[in-house]
């Protein structure tokens, strides 16, 4: 279990869907030690809980077989390659980050990440913005959200506002997942979303 | 070690709530580590995010590259150590608890149509964070018109292919460091 979360946490590259689809080849493709169905619920549970979901689906699968052990040792299994690289590559980061050449190339880096994280915001946006209401929840969290965070430029009469703007800051994002949450439950129920529908695994997801 | 504490709860809180994935890490974290404590500026927190996502696994180890300049400013190389394994732990932690705790009550879990409901309002609500996350980013990573055609490029080009994140980072990375020996980029 171990070395092999080790071993695909050490090639996972591309995002919680290649990993999911790893995981998938590995444990029921290859070494036939969960069925489909119990994989496809590790992913269901993945996609309720916060964390990433190849990490919940790969701690579903280890604690079903193996208890806390396996548990622990997807977890870890799965963490610790990008950890080590990270402990790696972040002094070296400081330590090369004001080079011209680093400089350089990190002015490309940054608008690219931005639009990762746009592209990120598209890509969820497909899926959980498909109907009305939760487009408008959307809508309302990124206002909300955009307002938060431009708590500065409010008029300086506004004094104890700004003297909780840290908090508010740095709060809002918990307390607009949480009220999203309770908008939620406003939606409509939706009968199409079967309990126990066919296991749904990540294979249109792999690129 | 006030530090350390801040940097723990710091964690356990977005890990407690990062909904939907990686990129939620961004809208959760970013407040704590740029504006409320100042761990990190604008451009380290965005190059973070970017080591997170070129390094295999998932993009919350950019954790670890935050615990590490923490620990780092406070005492040196062990330190660092330190407190970068904590901030990974911190993170990971709630959900390897909650997953563990929910795989007990799955059938209930999944077949309630409040959890349902209440996962597709959080869903909802993650795009419009992560969304505004994304414009708080453009705000202090644009200087120039060069990076803002870029960003476009960029964004592009991962919503219509399936080009991966960390080749098309590398790319505009390189692209940068072209322009700025043509003298295009300051």
């Amino acid at each position: 279990m171990f070395l092999s979360c080790l071993r695909i946490g050490a090639t996972g590259f591309g995002g919680p869907m290649a990993l999911v689809s790893l995981l998938q080849q590995e444990f029921v493709e290859r070494r036939r030690t969960v069925t489909s169905e119990e994989f496809a619920e590790g992913v269901a549970i993945g996609g309720i809980l916060p964390g990433p979901i190849a990490i919940d689906a790969a701690v579903y699968i280890g604690y079903r077989l193996r208890g806390w052990l396996g548990a622990l040792s997807a977890a870890v299994g799965l963490v610790l390659p990008p950890f080590v690289l990270l402990l790696v590559l972040t002094p070296l980061y400081f330590r090369l980050g004001r080079l011209p050449e680093t400089e350089g190339f990190l002015a490309g880096v940054r608008p690219a990440v931005v639009a990762v994280i746009a592209a990120a915001a598209w890509r969820l946006g497909k899926r959980g913005l498909a109907e009305l209401p939760a487009l408008s929840i959307g809508a309302f969290v990124l206002v909300a959200s955009l307002l938060c965070s431009r708590i500065d430029d409010l008029p300086a009469s506004w004094a104890w506002v700004q003297r909780a703007a840290p908090t508010i800051k740095a709060l809002s994002s918990v307390a607009l997942i949480v009220a999203s949450g309770l908008l939620g439950l406003l939606i409509p129920r939706q009968p199409r979303l079967p309990a126990d529908g066919p296991p749904n695994t990540e294979k249109g997801a792999q690129p | 070690m006030t530090g350390l504490l801040q940097l723990a709860l710091s964690c356990l809180r977005v890990g407690t709530f990062v909904f939907g994935g990686g990129p939620a890490l961004v809208p959760l974290m970013r407040p704590d580590v740029v504006v409320r404590y100042g761990w990190l500026t604008s451009d380290q927190f965005a190059d973070a995010v970017a080591l997170g996502q070129v390094t295999p696994g998932p993009l919350l180890v950019t954790a670890t590259f935050i615990g590490w300049r923490v620990g780092f400013q406070a005492g040196g190389t062990w330190t660092a150590l330190l407190y970068a394994t904590v901030a990974t732990v911190c993170i990971f932690l709630p959900s390897f608890f909650m997953t563990i705790a929910a795989s007990h009550q799955l059938g209930r879990l999944k077949g309630n149509p409040r959890v349902q409901q209440i996962t597709r309002g959080v869903e909802a609500g993650v795009v419009g964070l992560v969304a505004a996350a994304a414009v708080e980013m453009a705000r202090d990573a644009l200087g120039s018109w060069l990076q803002g055609v870029m960003l476009a490029a960029a964004l592009v080009v991962l919503v219509r292919t399936k080009v991966e994140a960390a080749w098309v980072i590398g790319a505009c990375g390189l692209l940068a460091l072209m322009a700025r020996f043509a003298g295009l980029l300051s």
